[in-house]
């Protein structure tokens, strides 16, 4: 493994257990989302952004504002708008869909949508990039199997995100898939029906 | 009845569902969670506390341990062929996207980021750790359970981390490369998973 990520890795670890020993200490929040921020992908900064809104005492809203100023170039525009609504003393309950596998303190809402519960953002980006560089590359009995394992994954976890991600960078491509692609988009479809009308209207959090 | 529990739905946390779980002889109220994973769809709340919530106070002390969550739609269980399901949904546990799931007696489940040659042999120290566990347990120690291996000398960051589990009655190891992400709804998908596929997942005799 690469010195510099496994170093970061120890460092985020290291900063994660302090959290977990003290969760009202603001300044150990704010160095773990320090180390967060030099990992990859969005879900470790997510997850420590939720940590803080949950634990650290809502009066104290300067924190969450330089906080969520650490942390907003590496999260999406919806999930900022969220964190916001909760940076002026709003406390953000413990089981919340802004929490991710990497919070300790915050748990992960089930009120979501089917691919959020069986794999984050980040893994759908991981294995969209995998099957397209493989599809790439050319090598056929590597890129059948990768294939197969991606579309097995799409259905399995309803991982639309994925999907879409390597059917729009493989068109970009212009790279012709099989026929396994259009089955794969069709129950994809149709699995969505349900799910993108409950995203659509979330429900009302419980506290 | 509270206006909480109207229409609404209750589910297990990530921490709840591994509580829940993490016995092979269950109390009265980790029998009482596992209920919430044994249909096709997380049960109505209204339902679920006439099975099993006779004292009326069940499902308060489970919400203030945060070991249960008031849904306000139901959430259909996984319903897919659980030997793909089951490969797909144990690497995000894992901070390496490796993981195995692997029978209490060693037989390798299923496995995702790793070769199935380390998996197999993972699979089956898996199983001899679980002799070492219940040997420890039958001599009074009984904290032999959840174990990391560490090849960094102060032990911060673990190469594998082994959790057992058991799902009506049958024991089962989850084997993680990495930072180990319990605090994931895909570990409660899992367990879900298993609890509907009953025999069909058992392994080998």
């Amino acid at each position: 493994m690469d010195p510099a990520q496994l170093h970061a890795r120890r460092q985020f670890r290291a900063r994660t257990c302090a959290v977990a020993r003290t969760p009202e200490d603001a300044g150990a929040h704010l160095a773990r989302l320090q180390a967060a921020v030099q990992l990859g992908g969005e879900e470790p900064v997510q997850g420590c952004l939720a940590d803080l809104f949950v634990a650290v005492p809502g009066e104290d809203t300067g924190v969450r504002q330089a906080a969520l100023q650490l942390a907003a170039s590496r999260l999406p525009d919806y999930v900022r708008e969220a964190f916001a609504r909760h940076a002026h003393g709003h406390l953000l309950p413990g089981i919340t869909p802004l929490a991710t596998r990497w919070s300790v303190i915050a748990q992960p809402s089930a009120n979501v949508a089917a691919r959020v519960r069986r794999g984050g953002a980040d893994h759908s980006r991981r294995l969209a990039a995998q099957v397209v560089e493989a599809l790439l590359e050319g090598d056929p009995l590597h890129a059948s199997r990768v294939e197969r394992d991606f579309l097995d994954h799409c259905l399995s976890c309803q991982d639309k995100l994925a999907f879409m991600l390597a059917s729009r960078d493989l068109r970009r491509h212009e790279l012709a898939v099989g026929d396994r692609w259009e089955q794969v988009a069709a129950t994809l479809e149709q699995r969505d029906l349900m799910g993108s009308r409950q995203a659509a209207n979330p429900p009302a959090p419980i506290p | 009845m509270s206006n909480d529990t109207a229409q609404t739905w209750l589910l297990p946390t990530p921490r709840g569902a591994l509580h829940a779980f993490s016995s092979p002889e269950p109390s009265p109220q980790q029998k009482a969670v596992q209920a919430l994973l044994g249909g096709q769809a997380a049960p109505a709340t209204a339902a679920w506390r006439e099975q099993h919530d006779h004292s009326g106070r069940m499902l308060e002390q489970l919400r203030e341990r945060q070991w249960v969550q008031i849904l306000r739609r139901e959430v259909p269980a996984p319903d897919v062929r659980l030997g793909d399901f089951a490969q797909h949904v144990i690497a995000p546990l894992s901070g390496e996207r490796c993981a195995v799931l692997a029978s209490d007696s060693g037989f390798c489940l299923g496995h995702s980021g790793l070769d199935a040659d380390l998996a197999e042999t993972l699979s089956a120290a898996a199983a001899d750790y679980s002799s070492f566990a219940q040997r420890q347990a039958r001599r009074g120690w009984a904290g032999a359970s959840r174990v990391a291996f560490h090849s960094d000398p102060d032990m911060l960051l673990p190469d594998w981390s082994f959790i057992p589990f058991w799902v009506d009655g049958t024991g089962y190891w989850l084997l993680l490369a990495g930072e180990p992400l319990l605090n994931n709804l895909a570990m409660v998908e899992l367990l879900w998973s298993i609890r509907l596929a009953g025999t069909r997942f058992a392994a080998p005799i």
